[in-house]
């Protein structure tokens, strides 16, 4: 029955000029169901006995390559609402996800479940699914499928510690990025101080206008009282605006002052030197001669040349490593126009003049990535030199830094 | 190279707002001044010297020939 659908769906001439009562070899040589078909729904198939145009010497009962039984496809008469196709998907997919979970041994179950979703691809293809699933089974680690979905995650990139922070801009964001540097932090608790005031001023204001609106209505009310003064609430009323701004300032000053405050001496120096249309950044503590330190050239990653899982217009070829946790100053300078150098997630803005070296102090506070945009039009590019910071544990530092130096130097001391 | 000492110019309270351009300047002065003083190759400079490489970017023309000698008269 699963035949005679399949013919009239692709139009397979063969079968239909056919006379030959044997469709076995037919379905070997039918090409495998295309993955791109959806799952044909049970009430659409009408049973075999009202198919009269097909080759009635068609036989029916056929055994299909696989062991599913495609007699049941179509309207299952005892549970009628079910598709027996998805269903066998389903079960597929659960247990090319167990098989992997029994053979990635070392990792967790949230890369089992990327590595599992990433081999399968949520393919409604059964017969391609059901070689993944005899794949692993006979040749578990050394077989293709397994090398495949390890490949595939890798690809990804799946950090499941890391995958729930946004450190980068989302499409339609409204809020905030994640808070990676304690001036961040502040600006965000600050943001949510101002916001409650400014919510209760604004539902205030907006109460008073309707109502305004409402009782003063020429048809309803046509000659408003007129009141001419009424002492104590113009008292409130200048007493009262006067006091929220006052809350408002508190929190606001603080922050701003903290801000400014250089408690701690830097540990690190890291010039931030923008070019058109491109970065360098210069690590200049560890040179010990006049001769060049650590520099490097950080250009934005053409759409072209991305890889799966990048973010478009955000990344570049070598990032800004930065120890985590440690206090760093970075001086921004512009090499020929003015730019900016910010990074949300850090709470960063800082202008770059030229001829003039403005400092800024940040500590980040967790590792990971963060991305920013330069924040000054300064030419064509200036939408395509993006800024990508990398916070890496303290003493995973000192040999990435000393990893740069060799390729990206010569002749430094 | 595992382990990188991480030391730089330290916060000078002379130069506590954003702008530290007079700060990699006066860097550079202080040294050429401890070497006018105290002769090349002294290490007290090196100290010196090690504060305005970290904070004067590297394509500031600070070693032309004659900018060393009008620094260490400044």
């Amino acid at each position: 029955m699963f035949n005679n659908v399949r013919r009239i769906s692709l139009f397979d001439e063969k079968s239909l000029n056919s006379t030959s009562s044997d469709t076995a070899s037919m379905w070997n040589d039918f090409p495998s169901v295309p993955s791109d078909l959806p799952p044909l729904p049970a009430d659409s198939v009408p049973s075999v006995p009202s198919l009269p145009s097909i080759a009635s010497d068609v036989e029916v009962e056929q055994p299909a390559p696989s062991n599913y039984n495609y007699e049941t496809h179509g309207i299952d008469e005892d549970h009628p609402g079910l598709n027996p196709d998805s269903e066998r998907i389903v079960e597929l997919q659960s247990d090319i996800h167990d098989k992997l979970g029994e053979l990635m041994t070392n990792k967790s179950d949230q890369d089992v479940l990327s590595a599992a979703e990433a081999l399968h691809g949520e393919s409604n293809n059964i017969p391609f699914l059901e070689h993944l699933l005899d794949d692993l089974n006979k040749n578990g680690i050394e077989g293709e499928a397994y090398k495949d979905a390890l490949d595939l995650s890798n690809r990804l990139g799946i950090l499941p510690d890391k995958a729930a922070l946004c450190d980068a801009a989302e499409p339609w964001q409204l809020g905030f990025q994640d808070a990676a540097s304690p001036m961040m932090q502040g600006i965000i608790d600050l943001h949510h101080d101002i916001f409650f005031f400014l919510i209760l001023i604004l539902v205030f204001v907006s109460r008073i206008l309707v109502r305004a609106l409402w009782h003063f209505h020429y048809q309803k009310n046509p000659i408003p009282q007129r009141i001419v003064h009424g002492t104590t609430i113009e008292i409130l009323r200048t007493i009262f605006p006067s006091i929220i701004p006052m809350f408002i300032a508190i929190p606001s000053f603080a922050l701003l002052y903290s801000m400014d405050e250089v408690v701690v001496d830097p540990a690190i120096t890291i010039k931030a030197i923008g070019h058109q249309w491109y970065r360098t950044y210069e690590y200049s503590d560890y040179n010990s001669s006049d001769e060049q330190s650590l520099t490097f050239d950080s250009y934005t990653i053409p759409e072209d040349d991305l890889e799966l899982g990048q973010s478009r217009l955000l990344e570049v070829d070598n990032r800004v490593v930065v120890p985590a946790k440690t206090h760093l100053r970075i001086i921004v300078t512009p090499a020929d126009v003015p730019h900016s150098w910010a990074v949300p997630s850090l709470g960063v803005k800082c202008d770059a003049v030229p001829g003039r070296l403005n400092q800024i102090s940040i500590s980040v506070q967790r590792e990971g990535v963060y991305y920013g945009q330069c924040s000054e039009i300064y030419g064509t590019n200036h939408a395509f030199t993006p800024i990508v910071v990398e916070a890496v544990p303290s003493k995973d530092y000192g040999s990435r830094v000393s990893n740069q130096l060799i390729p990206q130097t010569t002749g430094e001391a | 190279m595992a382990e990188i000492e991480l030391k730089t110019a330290p916060a000078d309270f002379r130069f506590p707002t954003t702008n530290q351009t007079r700060h990699c300047f006066t860097r550079y002065v202080e040294f050429h001044r401890c070497l006018a003083a105290k002769g090349d190759g002294s290490a007290e400079c090196e100290r010196f010297a090690k504060y305005y490489r970290s904070l004067c970017p590297g394509e500031w023309p600070l070693h032309e020939p004659g900018l060393c000698i009008h620094a260490s008269e400044v």
